[in-house]
């Protein structure tokens, strides 16, 4: 009996690899993804950490935020330097001297009787955030090397899976440590701090010798030569001199159009998560310290689902439907983002959000909305575009120069929106706004992109101009109004006061 | 421009490593019939609820080997589940990828309902288990397949095994 032609051609599609590499590559990423998501357990103990520390050393929220500001910064600049060494040294190596560097600076803060200095604390902070920053460059770049352009886009949603994972991970184990528990002979008292910073490290020493065993820099040591085909020429091997990758990635202007988006993408992702506790609490009216109500823990838990779905989706669309083109996706998302935060902006100035049912429901619906478009572009634009643009070769750089523009433009827009919140007294709007303002500028940029590899290089010059005529009226319009508004804040602050003052002293009198 | 490189040497770890992973991919490239399915998905079934079982009244306050051991048990039953779903979907002449198309939707509306505590509100929203419901049906579909339509005659294009043997696809 013969086999139906349409289910031969799909069994040969799907198995165009050879026997057991599909399974091989599984385990691979799996290893490859553990270790990353193990990264996290190093790096957000800090989050947990950070009230003890306030009561024992009496640092104020400030210096907490400063803390995280600086862990930021040097996490950013690591990613340009680590990733130029990775596609040095290879990805799985750069992984493991990252895995090792982290260890080591959270044992010393455990360990350390310097912690209590401020800035002994700083530095070693920010040393750790360089040393974690060898992580991304190092994962893109060994996944780079074992999975073909068109499925690259899976791989970057299942990558936004790992950071979620990583995250739930030390969710999960701090509060255990922080109440206190026995294993063994081992027994960890409740309210140790300092203990956060000694246990996780436990777990990624372990899986960083399950990952120098298992792992594999590319598929021709795993004994599968030529399995993966490459727009770059990688006769001469995946690794390459420091100035060559420099030269290849710096002088791209593919990369820099990226770079552009993903600082966008930085600015709404950071500022949805960061401030979203503060929007509860102001513009819902909800309890967030001691009584979080169903719907915020509703919404808070099902903001990092539709994020991973998000993600594997928008991956498999520009797979499978664009060739593994990742900037026709990213624009549409970038444009439905900032259609989503607009209207968000417009139904808040309407005061349609607030503490009623009505409002409620529609400030968590808009949240996770813009969950979905933020994070969707977060995977495809900082995890599949450096492989695309880098190849096996150099994708280590690539994804260092465009997810250091992350955290730039994290930086720039927490920066932005704190200053607007403080002189606005908390008017939301201008949160969404500023948002919108940049999920516009991440589409504009896409846009540019799409132009220039259409071939219509006129068109995206044009589009380019217009950015900068945005940066340039943003800053021109912007800043003055900021300090017209800031005068009048203070004004209404000391009239405030001079209200307040009689009363105070009245019974003085 | 070539994607050839130099040839590099391949640890005796990874070709270990290599054979295992031709072993568990050819494990998932046969067919199973509905009988053989529900015979091997029962049993997985069964397995599961008697570990599930012994968690909550037998393995509280027992030495953590015995956690271990369960949870390896809770793993074979699932990998178990997965290998007979893939290969059934084989026996049907369509992808073992519909694995995904069973699973998530069902995994998404326990999420869901676990985390808006549906089960406890019960009727009171109807509506919600509803769009659950909905937004499930073509697993339940994809199930009720599974369970139920007779596999294709003769090879369909999924007997991998028949191919690897014969040669026929490379």
């Amino acid at each position: 009996m013969t086999i139906a032609a349409d289910a031969k051609k799909e069994w040969k599609d799907s198995h165009k690899h050879p026997p057991g590499f599909r399974a091989r590559r599984g385990l691979n990423w799996f290893t490859v993804g553990l270790l990353y998501s193990m990264y996290y357990m190093c790096r957000y103990n800090f989050r947990f950490a950070g009230p003890g520390m306030r009561e024992e050393f009496g640092w104020d929220a400030q210096q907490i935020a400063d803390l995280a500001g600086w862990f930021s910064l040097a996490y950013g600049t690591g990613q340009l330097i680590n990733g130029l060494f990775s596609d040095r040294i290879g990805g799985r190596t750069t992984m493991l001297i990252g895995a090792v560097g982290s260890i080591l600076v959270n044992l010393l803060i455990g360990f350390s009787p310097w912690t209590s200095s401020f800035m002994v604390f700083a530095a070693m902070w920010m040393v750790n955030g360089y040393i974690q920053a060898c992580g991304a460059p190092g994962m893109v770049k060994t996944n780079a090397a074992w999975f073909n352009r068109d499925e690259r886009g899976v791989f970057a949603g299942i990558f936004g899976f790992m950071i979620q994972s990583g995250q739930t991970m030390i969710s999960l184990l701090a509060p255990v440590i922080l109440n206190g528990f026995t294993f063994l002979a081992f027994v960890v008292g409740p309210g140790q701090w300092r203990m956060l910073f000694c246990i996780p490290p436990i777990g990624v020493a372990l899986v960083s010798i399950w990952f120098y065993f298992v792992s594999s820099p590319s598929p021709d040591d795993a004994g599968y030569p030529g399995a993966i085909h490459d727009d770059v020429d990688n006769s001469a091997g995946t690794t390459v001199p420091i100035l060559e990758s420099f030269k290849f990635i710096f002088l791209n202007p593919l990369v820099w159009f990226y770079a552009v988006a993903y600082a966008c993408t930085g600015a709404v992702r950071h500022a949805s998560d960061q401030l979203a506790p503060l929007y509860f609490e102001d513009v819902l009216g909800f309890n967030m310290k001691t009584n979080m109500p169903e719907i915020a823990i509703g919404t808070l838990a099902l903001i990092p689902m539709v994020a991973v779905a998000g993600s594997v989706v928008s991956g498999w669309i520009s797979d499978r439907f664009f060739h593994g083109h990742r900037y026709p996706v990213a624009m549409f998302l970038y444009f439905m983002e900032s259609v989503v935060i607009a209207t968000a902006a417009v139904v808040m100035a309407f005061k349609f959000i607030g503490p009623t049912a009505g409002g409620i429901l529609l400030g968590c619906l808009f949240l996770v909305l813009i969950a979905i478009t933020a994070n969707s572009t977060h995977s495809i634009v900082g995890a599949a575009a450096p492989m695309d643009i880098g190849g096996k070769k150099m994708a280590g750089f690539a994804a260092g120069v465009i997810d250091s523009f992350q955290y730039y433009g994290a930086a720039i827009g927490l920066f932005i929106t704190g200053r607007m919140l403080s002189v606005s007294d908390g008017n939301y709007t201008y949160w969404f706004g500023i948002m919108t303002c940049f999920a516009f500028f991440g589409g504009c940029a896409m846009l540019s992109m799409l132009f220039r590899q259409t071939g219509r290089r006129t068109a995206s010059r044009a589009v380019i101009a217009f950015m900068v005529l945005l940066v340039v009226a943003a800053i021109g319009i912007g800043v003055p109004k900021y300090r017209a508004q800031k005068a009048a804040h203070e004004a209404r602050l000391a009239a405030d006061a001079a209200a307040a003052l009689p009363a105070e002293q009245a019974p003085a009198k | 421009m070539s994607n050839e490189q130099t040839p590099v040497p391949v640890s005796a770890f990874q070709r270990t490593l290599k054979q295992l992973c031709i072993d568990v991919e050819t494990l998932f490239e046969c067919r199973s019939t509905r009988f053989e399915f529900a015979q091997d998905v029962f049993f997985a079934v069964a397995l599961f609820y008697v570990v599930h079982d012994a968690h909550t009244t037998w393995l509280p306050g027992k030495p953590w080997p015995f956690w271990v051991l369960s949870w390896l048990l809770f793993g074979w039953t699932v990998f178990w589940t997965i290998l007979h779903v893939v290969r059934r979907f084989h026996d049907l002449g369509r992808t073992g990828g519909l694995f995904w198309a069973v699973a998530i939707p069902l995994w998404a509306a326990g999420r869901i309902s676990g985390i808006f505590h549906l089960a406890e509100k019960g009727q009171a929203v109807w509506w919600v288990w509803l769009l659950l419901l909905a937004f499930c049906s073509w697993s339940f579909w994809l199930i009720i397949q599974l369970f139920f339509r007779r596999g294709t005659d003769g090879p369909n294009g999924y007997d991998g095994r028949d191919f690897y043997q014969n040669g026929e696809i490379r």
